[in-house]
């Protein structure tokens, strides 16, 4: 959707209503430093980024940015906002109120907040922002453009997905037991076989349960045989049953899941100490290393803190993703340890408690070990999950393992058939965990299954996402190379062209061959100005693949960089690529708006020129002239030196243009003289020329067009008389400068015609014979040379 | 292009043939999301939850012949 207009109203720089008209045409908009022709940039910005203008994010702009969009000098009572007029009329308005927040009316505004901001402006110190920008950055730029948002939204949720079944399956938790079973299997039953453990299941119930009929279910036969000895233990004398509780807490291995924890404690502690200290220089370096990325060379790194080359970094974040994995790992291991030291310790107190030993506990109250039966009693087993530190384990290593022991030496002398019965008990329980384990693990296998099946899929999906992106970014690619070649005809650097890292999702890089060798970033040999050069082909390859023609193109004085050559080259590029579309270029380079002015094709383009800004109450004003002379008119009253001197170097760039589209030749001068030719030598070659060449339509057929020779002279004799003291003896008065501009001015609308209003050079007739207006009535005859 | 994610399915079967424990529940469950809601938006967490447990319960606690999506 073409733009009408602009309009502004005490927004930015603005103050009554001032608009930028380009009519739904190409436009060119002259104004010096500060003249306010970026507010109206702004104002597009603020629409498409819902009413936030990047540049003025900053601390003392306002949550709602209320400090810095309106016009600092807005009277009590108006109102500050925008207007913008689209080409079928319809019109987009939004009223910024007093706290910054704003209300719009009219045409509908989500479809003008459907421009990508990335896309439709760039300004001057965006232009290299593309190539500066990381990776990802430059990927999510251009993602919009590959079209593949759906995959990506795949990606991620398929991504979160995975890691919602690991948490849902509690695969982690059901490893920990698995492995604590296969632990208990391996002290009860050694290297024996599934079928093995099962045969000896098998054995024990043939012994105990040989009145019931063989359950072929491995459980309940677990089960049934558990049911037959507690039955036995029942009918136990008291002695017998003490000698079974006391063998109970003998066998415990409280000992060695001490050890344990002690053990993955110390391997945490290695661990994490030096990973705390990285963490603290994270902090520090964090700060710094969004300002480190746009330089050249190392960068320090946000994980931790260590300054790296940028090319190592993908790769040493994912070295520090796996540490920390492996820190998780281990953190999961001492939770294990710590929870199954609690069961050994709840059991202890359980055995300890019972009324079977009654006797036995009698007698460590009366002797040494009282105190550790009342530690036992105080010691809260839950307590410890959360917290068991070295101490916690000195206390029950110290306190308990006595007690423990004291069980070992009241049990050496069980009676044969409780330690039988103990030890059939034990195989028992454990073989009832291993068969219980059977259907855990299986169900571990299925969730581990479908965390790498969902997995799998994310990475089908990213594979995917790198094989149609590298279709349309060789097409961007493509471009890129074209536009470059018209700006660069020179071939120092070639094959410029974005490509996605091996290394790398979501990651895009640019890459080029600059004389010859292969470099993989421009910022490795491009200077400044080539580096600008190749982001405004970047940032046009780009606005060329928008799917809407239509939408329009700000280009901010984007040319800053960029020599007089590179910058005439870039015509050629806007007609070449963009001549159906809108393009407004704002610039304050008088002599690249002189020459744009004598070079586009007025039936596409529109230029204007803004006067040099006043004060803010005043605000942006348009110069009614297409011509910069009003620039130099600024200056009249306080310095007229600088109006005439500015008058000259205007009338240095418009005759040197007006020149060669006459194709007048002036004497080579040697080295880069022929470049700074100055007015005079123009002008009195336009006068000499002219006086055979240049002829007006009268009555009488055509005329030497003596008003334009007259008007050239005039301008040609000031300028070496008064120009020349503006320069030397600054003693220029402002009626002297304002007589000096106005005849420089004269001299430059005599050569265009009064009628059409083209100029004498608008175009060929008579083949190379002749250069006239659009309605004929000047022309320049070359015939008569 | 874009919009036409039916390049999936193949991917699903291909990435199947490896994950021989996979039930066509779960596949075709993984299938119709990716198809109706993964691809459109962000899925909030709380979504995501049930999503894993509809998934979880659609792998069968013992898989047999025909059923796993692997006929060896």
């Amino acid at each position: 959707m073409r733009i009408k207009s602009i309009e502004l109203s005490w927004f930015r720089g603005a103050a009554d209503p001032v608009a930028l008209e380009p009519d739904c045409k190409s436009m060119v908009a002259y104004g010096e430093n500060g003249s306010g022709k970026s507010s109206f940039v702004d104002a597009i910005e603020y629409v498409l980024n819902e009413g936030r203008i990047s540049h003025l994010a900053h601390e003392y702009s306002g949550k709602h940015q209320e400090k810095a969009v309106p016009n600092t000098h807005k009277p009590r009572g108006r109102k500050s906002g925008l207007r913008i007029t689209f080409k079928d009329d319809s019109e987009l308005k939004i009223e910024i109120k007093p706290n910054g927040t704003s209300v719009s009316s009219g045409a509908d505004i989500t479809a003008i907040r459907s421009w990508d901001y990335r896309r439709t402006i760039l300004r001057q110190d965006e232009v290299a922002a593309f190539i500066h920008n990381t990776k990802g950055g430059k990927y999510s730029a251009l993602l919009p453009l590959l079209g593949l948002h759906q995959m990506e939204l795949a990606a991620e949720n398929l991504r979160q997905l995975a890691r919602m079944v690991e948490q849902q399956s509690k695969v982690r938790e059901s490893k920990s037991a698995l492995k604590e079973v296969e632990r208990k299997r391996k002290v009860t039953f050694g290297a024996d076989t599934d079928e093995q453990i099962l045969r000896k299941i098998g054995e024990l119930h043939s012994k105990y349960c040989a009145d019931k009929p063989e359950t072929k279910e491995a459980l309940s036969r677990c089960d049934e045989v558990n049911a037959a000895l507690d039955s036995r233990i029942n009918e136990f004398s008291a002695d017998q049953r003490r000698y079974l509780a006391l063998q109970s807490i003998a066998e415990l291995k409280l000992k060695q899941h001490i050890d344990e924890v002690s053990i993955a404690s110390e391997r945490l502690a290695d661990s994490v100490e030096p990973l705390i200290a990285e963490r603290l220089q994270v902090l520090q370096s964090a700060r710094s290393f969004a300002d480190k990325l746009s330089d050249e060379g190392e960068v320090n790194c946000p994980a931790c803190g260590r300054s790296i080359p940028m090319d190592l970094f993908q790769a040493h974040v994912k070295a520090e993703r796996q540490r920390l994995q492996e820190i998780i790992e281990t953190f999961e291991t001492r939770k294990a340890a710590i929870a199954t030291l609690c069961d050994t310790v709840r059991s202890l107190k359980l055995n300890v408690g019972k009324a079977d030993v009654k006797t036995w506990r009698d007698d460590l109250f009366k002797g040494e070990l009282s105190d550790k039966l009342d530690y036992l009693d105080r010691l809260h087993t839950e307590d410890l999950r959360t917290s068991c530190g070295k101490g916690d384990l000195n206390d029950i290593e110290g306190r308990l393992l006595p007690l423990i022991d004291s069980a070992v030496a009241r049990s050496k002398d069980a009676p044969a058939d409780v330690k039988e019965l103990s030890t059939d008990k034990q195989t028992v329980e454990v073989g009832r965990n291993v068969t219980a384990a059977r259907k855990q693990v299986d169900a571990v296998a299925r969730a581990e299954v479908l965390v790498s099946f969902v997995n799998a899929l994310e990475q089908g999906v990213r594979d995917e996402i790198k094989v149609r992106s590298r279709n349309v970014i060789d097409e961007i690619s493509a471009d890129i190379q074209s536009m470059w070649a018209t700006l660069h005809p020179d071939k120092s650097v070639e094959d410029v062209r974005l490509y996605l890292p091996e290394d790398a999702d979501k990651a895009i890089d640019i890459g080029l061959k600059f004389y010859g060798v292969a470099q993989d970033s421009p910022r490795l040999t491009l200077s400044e100005g080539n580096r600008n050069s190749l982001g405004l082909c970047i940032f046009l390859a780009m606005a060329k693949r928008e799917a809407d023609k239509d939408r329009p193109l700000f280009l901010d004085d984007v040319t800053v960089s960029l020599d007089r050559n590179h910058r005439g080259m870039i015509l050629d590029l806007l007609e070449k690529e963009f001549a159906g579309r809108q393009v407004v270029i704002l610039t304050h380079d008088r002599d690249w708006y002189t020459e744009l002015r004598q070079q586009l094709d007025a039936k596409n383009w529109i230029f204007k020129a803004l006067l040099p800004y006043e004060t803010p109450d005043v605000g942006i004003r348009w110069s009614h002239k297409t011509t910069t002379f009003d620039d130099a008119r600024a200056h009249l009253k306080d310095r007229p030196d600088s109006a005439g001197n500015d008058a000259r170097k205007i009338m240095d760039v418009e005759l040197a243009l007006i020149a060669e589209r006459l194709k007048i030749s002036l004497p080579y001068l040697r080295a880069d003289k022929n470049d700074k030719r100055m007015a005079h030598e123009f002008l009195a070659r336009l006068v000499a020329d002219g006086k055979k060449c240049l002829e007006k339509k009268t009555a009488n057929g055509y005329m030497t067009h003596s008003d334009a020779i007259d008007a050239l002279d005039e301008a040609d004799r000031l300028l070496v008389s008064w120009a020349n003291r503006a320069s030397h003896t600054f003693d220029l008065v402002p009626s002297e400068a304002k007589k000096l501009i106005d005849a420089c001015e004269n001299a430059i609308e005599s050569l265009k015609c009064s009628s059409c209003g083209k100029g004498v050079w608008f175009a060929d007739a008579a083949g190379s014979e002749l250069l006239q207006c659009q309605c004929a009535d000047i022309r320049w005859r070359y015939g008569k040379l | 292009m874009p919009n036409n994610l039916d390049w999936i399915k193949p991917l699903i079967a291909e990435v199947q043939k490896h994950h021989t424990l996979i039930t066509k529940a779960a596949s075709s469950r993984v299938e119709g999301l990716l198809m109706a809601q993964l691809s459109e938006r962000q899925i909030p967490s709380a979504e995501l939850k049930l999503l894993a447990s509809a998934l979880l319960s659609d792998m069968s606690p013992e898989p047999t012949r025909g059923e796993t999506g692997n006929e060896n």
